[in-house]
């Protein structure tokens, strides 16, 4: 009874909205409204598959987004062991502070950065000019170089962030199994492998099944400002590409239904790895 | 209030306007059914109403009316602590003509208006009285939404005569708001802005003795010398010659434009707009002589005349490297030394001199694209003050006419400022110094400033002698030579602006198609440039784009012409 007010607003707030979802299936008109638009069943989604330029940024997207998954998980858990092992009070908070702070900075001030020194006349060229006597590189021009390129500015942005999360769980661990551990004469290498790692699996889970609702979140942002025709054959994302469609045309239905796509996707993989957690490691996450 | 005429030109105009102020007086107490007689004076007599009548040239009672509104720059610097509805141009309103402006619509960038304009297409807001729009598929919406008003006859009824003079002149503008043939709006203070001249080096080119180019031939000579003859003497191979951004479009029109190169092989046909032929509209990227171009412009990467970088810098990145003294022609609006003149602080002996840009192979100039308007007014079907709004709209003119209360700025201490009995524009060096002028003219209605100057003529008429005794003249007056000398020459080269002849909302296949064609027309357009495609690619790319759209949408753009220029409209409103 007590708990009827907020069950209301969630009704009301969370799932009235979604009536809008209806728009996917319509050619929306906003006049006409939701109730008097034309339906045109899934139209909108076979759009979506349709053109040759739309596949390709679906590709695209998968191939960054899971590439960045990955390695935006494994480098964090590294570097939080690697950190917790460093005993110095000093050193440690100041390379943590040093990784997260970039989290902090838009994309867009990044992307201007990063056009300026990864330019062909940039300080990355020139450096590697002096030190190899290697040609200039076009890293945000050559469709091979753009991806990598768009992952490894990705993680040195955001691999602070997530690394505090793991540090705190290593914090978090009780130090009467590191006692037990050196007096059965395990090493550092095996505390690591026998005692942290194991203690950090939980986490580990959770934050792998959250990300993968990511798959097809390549990061609108940052590929936004970075990207420019000579790699749209590459680089080329699902966000990018409906936002210079719809944008130029206020297609409500077919935004809609990339949005629906995108969650479907989403909640079906987060149904998966609910499982196979579940499953595997006996963990329940929610 | 009492108007004056200053220039030849504008006797006629001022004339009139003095003869509409004078009528108003005379007619004042008369009652409100003299409409008809109203035909010339568009200010003369009774508003419809409520009964409100101009009395005095005011509105008594007064009159309100609501309007949208796209932030513009002097969001977050009204002085004086004013506000968006209460602010020197509002109350001047209030006190002069007895019209309250109220914004009850507000957003802050495009996306943000435009989705509030939706919201309220939808009638989850209030559509205010005034609808300033700036996008063609959102005036398409409210036109079909029935919920704006055809105003072609008020147009012809009440708008004041020397607007309509404006409005002559800009008879496409009314293309996209034509829907069988009724008129649901109006261009926002159409003029047709400057064009664009080409900046160059001039210390380069005294050094290696050459001439500023005029055609295609010589810009190549003088773009081959900048970037192997070391025309900056350090020694080293660190410059070159053409300066433009690729990024977005080879079309930027404003700054850091190619466009140039490409009119000189294709003529009127530019790379992403639509060119009017003879009644018949083509689409210029896929026009005879962009093969051409674009084979030029290859040839020209892979010896390295043109900035390296030109794929992924912005129009405004793009000026960097002229800013830094390494480029040595980059073209832009005469206004874009104002930005680049840094390279005479930045490189010692540098001067850059602004010059026409080149005539294309079969000697006629190169063309650009153009700008008329910036939005478009609608009304809410409901307002009945289209009178009023028009007298008020008229006199956000003066300022550009220079005339009645607004001959030097609109307000004293905000645009301008009268110092030791001389008007002075530099807001620093104001009574009450600002550090930037306030724009009073955009505090209502209009986003940018009405003006008459079209593509320079105050800066035109100051070279040909003519005194500065307006606000605009002065204001042109009080800009660097250099700035002059550029405006001069893009008002003698106006003939070379078009602008782009579909101005109407994307139609159908566009809808579903456009995308994909941008998208393949831009990556063969820079991979050619960049020899990662060969140049026969271009073939490829016009027949897919005729495959994949284009043909149909070639079709649905010319019947959408033909559509709009079916009924005579400027006939009906009164503007032929």
């Amino acid at each position: 009874m007590l708990c009827l007010p907020a069950l209301v607003c969630v009704i009301i707030f969370s799932y009235g909205p979604m009536v809008g979802l209806l728009m996917a299936f319509e050619d929306y008109k906003p006049w006409q409204g939701i109730s008097g638009s034309a339906w045109i069943g899934l139209d909108n989604f076979k759009r979506i598959f349709d053109y040759e330029e739309s596949t390709q940024a679906i590709y695209n997207t998968l191939i960054i987004a899971v590439i960045k998954i990955i390695v935006g998980m494994i480098v964090p858990i590294f570097m939080a062991i690697l950190l917790s092992e460093i005993r110095m009070m000093g050193v440690k908070k100041s390379i943590q502070t040093l990784v997260y702070l970039p989290h902090f900075l838009s994309w867009v001030t990044i992307a201007g950065i990063m056009i300026d020194i990864l330019g062909l006349d940039g300080s990355i060229n020139h450096m590697l000019t002096h030190l190899f006597g290697i040609k200039p590189i076009y890293f945000l021009g050559d469709p091979e170089l753009f991806r990598p390129t768009i992952i490894i500015s990705d993680l040195w942005k955001n691999f602070g962030f997530s690394m505090i999360v793991y540090l705190a769980v290593i914090t978090g661990i009780d130090p009467s199994y590191y006692e037990a551990a050196e007096i059965d004469g395990a090493t550092r290498r095996q505390q690591i492998r026998h005692v942290t790692l194991p203690s950090m699996l939980p986490m580990i889970i959770v934050i792998a099944t959250l990300s993968l609702g990511n798959v097809l979140d390549a990061g609108f942002d940052q590929i936004f400002n970075l990207y420019n025709p000579l790699v749209y054959s590459t680089g080329d994302i699902i966000d990018t590409y409906v936002y210079r469609s719809s944008l130029l045309n206020g297609q409500y239905g077919f935004g809609t239904a990339v949005g629906l796509f995108k969650s479907l996707v989403s909640f079906i993989l987060i149904i998966i790895s609910y499982r196979i957690a579940y499953k595997a490691a006996n963990y329940k996450i929610f | 209030m009492k108007y004056k005429g200053d220039r030849m030109d504008m006797k006629k105009i001022a004339v009139l306007a003095s003869a509409a102020i004078l009528t108003t007086g005379l007619l004042a107490g008369c009652s409100s059914d003299n409409k008809d007689n109203a035909n010339k004076a568009s200010n003369a007599t009774a508003n419809a109403d409520a009964g409100s009548a101009m009395k005095d040239g005011k509105f008594d009672p007064p009159i309100t009316i609501s309007i949208a509104k796209q932030q513009d720059e002097n969001a977050g610097k009204y002085i004086n602590g004013e506000t968006i509805n209460d602010n020197v141009l509002t109350r001047w309103g209030k006190d002069n003509l007895g019209i309250n402006i109220e914004t009850t619509l507000l957003g802050g960038d495009a996306g943000n208006y435009n989705t509030k304009l939706r919201l309220a297409i939808t009638g989850s807001e209030k559509l205010p009285d005034v609808l300033p729009v700036y996008d063609t598929m959102l005036e398409n919406d409210l036109i079909q939404s029935g919920l704006v008003k055809d105003i072609t006859e008020d147009i012809s009824k009440y708008m004041p005569d020397r607007l309509k003079e404006i409005y002559k002149q800009f008879p496409t503008s009314f293309n996209p708001i034509v829907h069988d043939g009724k008129v649901y709006g109006m261009a926002i203070a159409p003029n047709l802005t400057e064009g664009q001249v080409m900046l160059i080096r001039q210390d380069w080119l005294d050094k290696l003795n050459l001439k500023a180019p005029t055609t295609i031939d010589e810009f190549e000579k003088v773009i081959a010398a900048f970037t192997n003859d070391d025309p900056d003497g350090n020694g080293q191979k660190d410059t070159y010659g053409f300066d433009f951004s690729g990024k977005d479009s080879y079309n930027t029109g404003w700054v850091s434009d190619s466009v140039m190169i490409f009119s000189a092989f294709t003529g009127k046909n530019l790379p992403g707009q639509w060119y009017n032929d003879n009644g018949k509209l083509t689409y210029g990227s896929v026009a005879e002589g962009t093969k051409e171009a674009l084979a030029k412009l290859q040839d020209w990467y892979s010896k390295g005349y043109l900035n390296p970088e030109l794929a992924t810098q912005g129009a405004w990145d793009a000026l960097a490297d002229f800013t830094e003294g390494k480029a040595g022609i980059i073209i832009g609006r005469p206004w874009l030394y104002g930005s680049i003149k840094d390279v005479e602080k930045n490189v010692s002996g540098a001067k850059v001199i602004m010059y026409p840009t080149i005539n294309g192979v079969n000697g006629d100039k190169t063309y650009q694209a153009g700008q008329q308007n910036d939005g478009v007014f609608m009304f809410n079907k409901d307002f009945k003050n289209m009178e009023a709004f028009f007298v008020y709209y008229d006199k956000l003119y003066d300022a550009a006419f220079g005339t009645g209360d607004f001959k030097y700025g609109y307000a004293e201490g905000y645009d301008y400022d009268i110092v030791n009995d001389e008007v002075v524009f530099d807001p620093t060096k104001f009574n009450k110094p600002l550090e930037a002028a306030v724009m009073v003219g955009k505090m209502s209605f209009t986003k940018n400033t009405p003006s008459v100057d079209g593509t320079g003529k105050s800066f035109y008429d100051l070279a040909n002698g003519v005194e500065a005794n307006t606000g605009v003249l002065m204001r042109a007056a009080s800009t660097d030579q250099t700035t002059r000398d550029g405006y001069v020459i893009s008002y003698e080269n106006s003939d070379v602006l078009l602008p782009n002849a579909f101005n109407g909302p994307p139609t159908k296949t566009m809808q579903t198609s456009w995308e994909q064609l941008t998208t393949m027309e831009k990556e063969t357009f820079t991979k050619i440039i960049y020899s990662r495609e060969p140049i026969s690619a271009y073939d490829d790319f016009v027949k897919k784009w005729h495959d994949k759209g284009g043909t149909q949408i070639t079709e649905e753009v010319n019947e959408w012409y033909t559509n709009a220029s079916k009924v005579d409209v400027m006939t009906n409103m009164g503007l032929k």
